[in-house]
């Protein structure tokens, strides 16, 4: 009789992450748009943004422990393919009159076209998955940092469709992101994440993660799982980037290079990088931590303390407390574990969350390994 | 475990800080008794890899504005500045402008690009704010932004502009080096090829990005086709056209070199010690000595207050001449009113400002004939060299 | 003919800057499996101070970019990556860019965004003409300066003690400390090496640009992580063929692809990366030390 409710206690506390990091982003979100003026409200919104980003990101480099500096081209793809939906016909004509046919006329409202943009990028991520996913550690990074210089140099260079270097202009304003539309798709991108890495595949996947030797003696095909786990990462990095690219209105390829892919990174790591929490706090924390520094950058008066202006201090700061966060906590905020149900007696025992990692060993790149340790 | 909780709760107290932050950080614009400033938004550059081109903008507009205001301001009213820092970040720029204009600008003068200054006009347009600068780009203006926003720059034509010269100089076979990792660049060098084809042909071309740090397969090529070259086209910018040019130099290339925008100033010729026969498109010459009074008057008043040259030839009167371009018309409109004050600027025709005699219509607000000067540099100096417009039947096809 | 010998001339010079940028990577990774991004930031800050010196005699100011880079280096060990000692890649890969990101600000808020021209050792910038092919006095010192490098390194690495110790750990990092190497010598000494490469490749890039700008460290470091891990993450003679090899893809692509074609020149130089992976995914020398056993 005690196996139904352990059941039922064992499949709320699986989930339990969950309902706690959509309520964290909404609360966060609220607050910061009620408060702040209109540099805040902007920044809001691309935090949003970002941390459907780093949610794709994490798709593929959380669960697969495989890097890839190459993710925001699927960004690009996907800002590039809403973008040119979204635009009027008559403004295409004006402003990109070279355009191939079926694009001049093609038309789809903000929505249809962020999941278009998706939905291209997962399409261009499919192709390169075949020969991608068969290289590891260093090598894959290699390539897929490739793969960013290359679409980014066919963007700038393929006028006829993109425009060239000039970049797309003329999305309606009716288009641009809102608050409540990057909030929406920042949250289905958690739901996304979570239900993708709770499926069977997400944890052969995380399997493989943590010792890739033993999962393919175990008759995992990682090739496949990785595959898999690049195309969904691609779809969720190309809605990210189509939100971003309609939220400003008109962008080039330098908006979707190494410093976005720099933050990106940056956010998930620091957050930790194994896990779903760690996405979503990582994100939150970066963006929270830099919009405070810039609002000190401009001097302050908090209270009776008036803190002088102090130009640059939110790039210098940032930079210095991702260094402190990472040497407190090298395997981020989280631990690189999920936000772990409240432990009700304080005995020690150690709860486990299904979906958790155990113990990380990161798979070393050499037969050498270097201690944690000061020699 | 409550780690990962603590974070939450630091998370949401950091956003409580911000929120004391926000309350302290505004300031409320005063009133004086005699006039009410007009307002002119500078969401601008202020620091970030930008921010070196924004500095001599935002100086030439205050320089602008002290002036006015000592000899009574326009309609009895002084003008007023207020800047705000865009960091170089595209995700910030509009909010910023928005920012600025919540504050009861009247008018604005944005960063001095398509990609850096547009979300900040596009704002400006939003709110009918009048807004003035300049982009190569031809898409900063109406048709591309807005009916309130006004070019200052003959975008599309400083490439006309240079071919107009090089053929009047006897010139008849470039060699062409295209930089496309900018739009300005590759457009400035693709205009080019569009202009030229219709006085004469192309003796070779190569292209190159901003970042390499060694040309010399292209200089190899360059010298392979012997004298059939009698001057080289740079659609280029520093540093990289810098290095580019240097190494050209090096390989004891002494062809002319026309270069545009993107070399104005002196700062990346340290390069090039005595660098001979090279010409720039555009700026003016701000080493002092330029026989355009309006430019020299400019330059000098920079000095005077900064007491060192300014750097950029093209921003320093950009800055300046949007300043007294908003004067002009406030003056004439007898009012700081939006839409009359725009009536009054596509009025313009050949107004004879700093940064050179403007044309504005209902129909562009691109100057799109206006001319540029033609400056050379001796030693660490500028020498003024001719003013040139561009030859109207080579000019490519712009949105207006 | 002759212009495809100067091509090739020229893919061999492009090739050494590569590589003694490459240099300075591997040999971090090699002991630290940490591809440290802020390397070009060493870069950097090696030029700014040629730039800042002023014009004293050339010893001087190499004596001075190099010192500056090696100081520089030693700090960023000491303050980011050793209290990040034992930590995973990702974190010191992170831990790197952050480093890499602050210098860069740093630069802009200090001597500002602009680019500044200088002319240092012009007489490098002049060339050796043999017939109808030039060769520049730069291309022939660069790559006898990285040749001399290589095999300094190599002889210091293989006969001093310090040298060897710095293989043991590089090996097996828990042993050799078991072994009595002092980590932090080793490590520290690593760094300061990766200065000295980095202080020169500073020297020989600002003869060859004239121009210095607080974002010129990240596409040489670019092209250095390529360069290494084509040529074998951990090797340093792979990342001297990594070198050549990614200089040699990238000078005949430029070389030789048609005009129509040619802003996509970074596109197939990179195509042709993937490529080269994907035949050789441990790159093209494979260090001992990197052997996978299954």
């Amino acid at each position: 009789m005690a196996a139904v409710p352990l059941r039922a206690l064992s499949a709320i506390r699986a989930i339990w992450p969950l309902p706690i990091l959509l309520l964290l982003v909404v609360v966060a979100t609220e607050v910061a748009w009620g408060t702040g003026g209109s540099v805040t409200k902007g920044v809001v919104v691309t935090a949003m943004i970002n941390l459907t980003l780093v949610i794709g990101l994490y798709v593929f480099v959380g669960n697969s422990g495989v890097f890839s500096f190459g993710s925001i081209g699927f960004a690009l793809v996907g800002a590039y393919t809403a973008a040119l939906l979204v635009i009027p016909q008559d403004q295409k004509a004006i402003l990109q009159p070279t355009l191939p046919q079926f694009i001049a006329h093609a038309h789809l409202g903000s929505v249809g076209a962020t999941l278009m943009g998706g939905v291209v990028a997962a399409v261009v991520a499919a192709v390169l998955a075949g020969p991608l996913m068969r290289l590891n550690g260093i090598a894959a990074g290699l390539a897929t940092f490739a793969v960013l210089v290359i679409i980014r140099t066919v963007a700038n260079s393929w006028e006829q469709v993109t425009n060239g270097a000039a970049g797309i202009s003329g999305i309606p304003p009716s288009a641009t992101t809102t608050k409540n539309e990057a909030l929406v798709w920042a949250l289905i991108a958690i739901l996304g994440g979570f239900v993708f890495q709770s499926t069977a595949l997400g944890l052969r996947l995380r399997g493989s993660r943590e010792d890739d030797v033993a999962a393919r003696s175990l008759g995992v095909n990682v090739r496949t799982e990785r595959r898999v786990a690049w195309v969904a990462s691609g779809f969720v990095m190309g809605i990210g980037g189509a939100l971003y690219g309609q939220y400003l209105g008109s962008f080039n390829a330098d908006a979707f290079y190494l410093p976005l892919t720099f933050l990106t990174l940056a956010m998930l790591v620091v957050g930790g990088m194994t896990s779903l929490s760690g996405a979503v706090i990582g994100s939150l924390t970066i963006s929270f931590v830099a919009e405070f520094l810039h609002r000190i950058e401009s001097g302050v008066t908090v209270g009776s303390l008036n803190i002088p202006a102090r130009p640059g201090l939110r790039e210098v700061g940032i930079a210095i407390i991702m260094l402190t966060i990472l040497i407190l906590r090298p395997r981020g905020l989280t631990n690189g574990r999920e936000l772990p149900w409240p432990r009700s007696r304080p005995n020690g025992r150690a709860q486990r969350v299904r979906g958790s990692t155990t113990e990380e060993s990161d798979v070393p790149e050499r037969s050498g390994d270097v201690l944690n340790d000061p020699g | 475990m409550k780690h990962p909780l603590r974070i939450v709760v630091v998370v949401l107290a950091l956003g409580g800080l911000l929120a004391l932050a926000a309350g302290g950080g505004s300031a409320a614009p005063k009133k004086s008794a005699a006039g009410k400033p007009i307002v002119i938004a500078m969401p601008l550059a202020l620091t970030g890899v930008i921010s070196f081109y924004d500095q001599p903008n935002l100086a030439g507009a205050q320089i602008a504005v002290a002036q006015i205001n000592k000899k009574g301001g326009v309609l009895g009213r002084p003008f007023k500045i207020i800047s705000a820092d865009t960091k170089s970040d595209l995700s910030l720029i509009s909010g910023v402008a928005t920012s600025l204009l919540d504050k009861g600008a009247n008018l604005m003068i944005p960063t001095l690009d398509y990609d850096f200054g547009g979300p900040s006009a596009r704002a400006a347009n939003a709110k009918q704010i009048p807004a003035i600068s300049e982009a190569g780009d031809s898409r900063f203006g109406l048709q591309g932004i807005g009916r309130y926003l006004f070019n200052q720059f003959p975008s599309g034509s400083e490439a006309a502009i240079a071919a107009t010269w090089a053929y009047s100089k006897g010139w008849r076979h470039p060699y062409v080096l295209n930089d496309p990792s900018i739009s300005y660049s590759k457009t400035f060098a693709s205009n080019f090829l569009y202009s030229w084809g219709k006085l004469g042909k192309v003796a070779g071309e190569d292209t190159f990005m901003n970042s390499d740090q060694s040309i010399a397969t292209q200089i190899s090529h360059l010298k392979s086709l012997g004298n059939k070259v009698d001057f080289i086209f740079m659609g280029s910018y520093a540093p990289g056209g810098a290095t580019a040019t240097k190494q050209i130099r090096a390989a004891g290339i002494n062809l002319p070199i026309i270069g545009g925008a993107g070399f104005d100033g002196t700062f990346w010729l340290g390069a090039v010690p005595n660098l001979k026969n090279f010409y720039v498109v555009a700026g003016g010459v701000t080493t002092g000595g330029d026989p355009n009074k309006l430019r020299a008057a400019v330059y000098a008043a920079y000095k005077a207050r900064f007491h060192k040259d300014a750097p950029l030839g093209e921003q320093t009167l950009n800055g300046y001449s949007a300043v007294y371009a908003f004067a002009r018309a406030i003056q004439r409109a007898g009012s700081v009113d939006g839409p009359k004050v725009i009536a009054q600027l596509e009025k313009f025709k050949n107004e004879p400002l700093p940064i050179g005699n403007i044309t504005w219509t209902p129909a562009c607000h691109i100057s799109k004939l206006r001319a540029l000067p033609i400056v050379t540099f001796v030693g660490t100096k500028e020498k003024f060299v001719a003013e040139v417009s561009p030859k109207a039947s080579i000019l490519p096809k712009t949105l207006c | 003919m002759q212009l495809f010998v100067q091509n090739l001339i020229d893919a061999l010079t492009f090739g050494s800057q590569y590589a003694l940028y490459a240099l300075g990577i591997a040999l971090i990774f090699g002991i630290m499996g940490l591809i440290n991004f802020a390397h070009g930031e060493l870069i950097m800050v090696g030029a700014y101070t040629i730039v800042l010196i002023g014009h004293p005699s050339w010893p001087v100011v190499i004596l001075g970019t190099v010192g500056i880079a090696v100081i520089f280096a030693l700090a960023m060990e000491r303050v980011a990556f050793r209290p990040l000692r034992g930590a995973s890649p990702a974190t010191l890969l992170i831990a790197s860019f952050a480093v890499s990101y602050l210098l860069q600000n740093l630069a802009i808020l200090t001597e500002g965004s602009a680019p500044k021209g200088t002319s240092v050792a012009p007489w490098l910038s002049e060339s050796f003409e043999i017939g109808s092919i030039s060769i520049r006095k730069l291309d022939v010192v660069t790559i006898a300066v990285t040749a001399v490098l290589l095999v300094s390194l190599g002889a210091f690495l293989g006969r001093t003690r310090l040298g060897v110790q710095m293989r043991a750990a590089a090996e097996d990092f828990r042993m050799a400390r078991i072994l009595g190497v002092k980590a932090n010598t080793v490590i520290a000494t690593a760094f300061a090496i990766s200065g000295l490469l980095a202080g020169i490749g500073a020297y020989l890039l600002v003869a060859q640009t004239g121009e210095v700008s607080p974002g010129m460290g990240s596409n040489a470091v670019l092209f250095a992580f390529v360069a290494t891990v084509l040529g074998g993450m951990g090797s340093l003679r792979g990342a001297v063929l990594g070198g050549y090899v990614f200089g040699a893809i990238f000078e005949g692509l430029q070389a030789y692809l048609p005009t129509s074609l040619a802003s996509y020149r970074d596109a197939f130089a990179f195509a042709a990366v993937i490529a080269v992976l994907l035949l050789r995914p441990q790159g093209l020398i494979v260090a001992r030390s990197v052997v996978t056993r299954v």
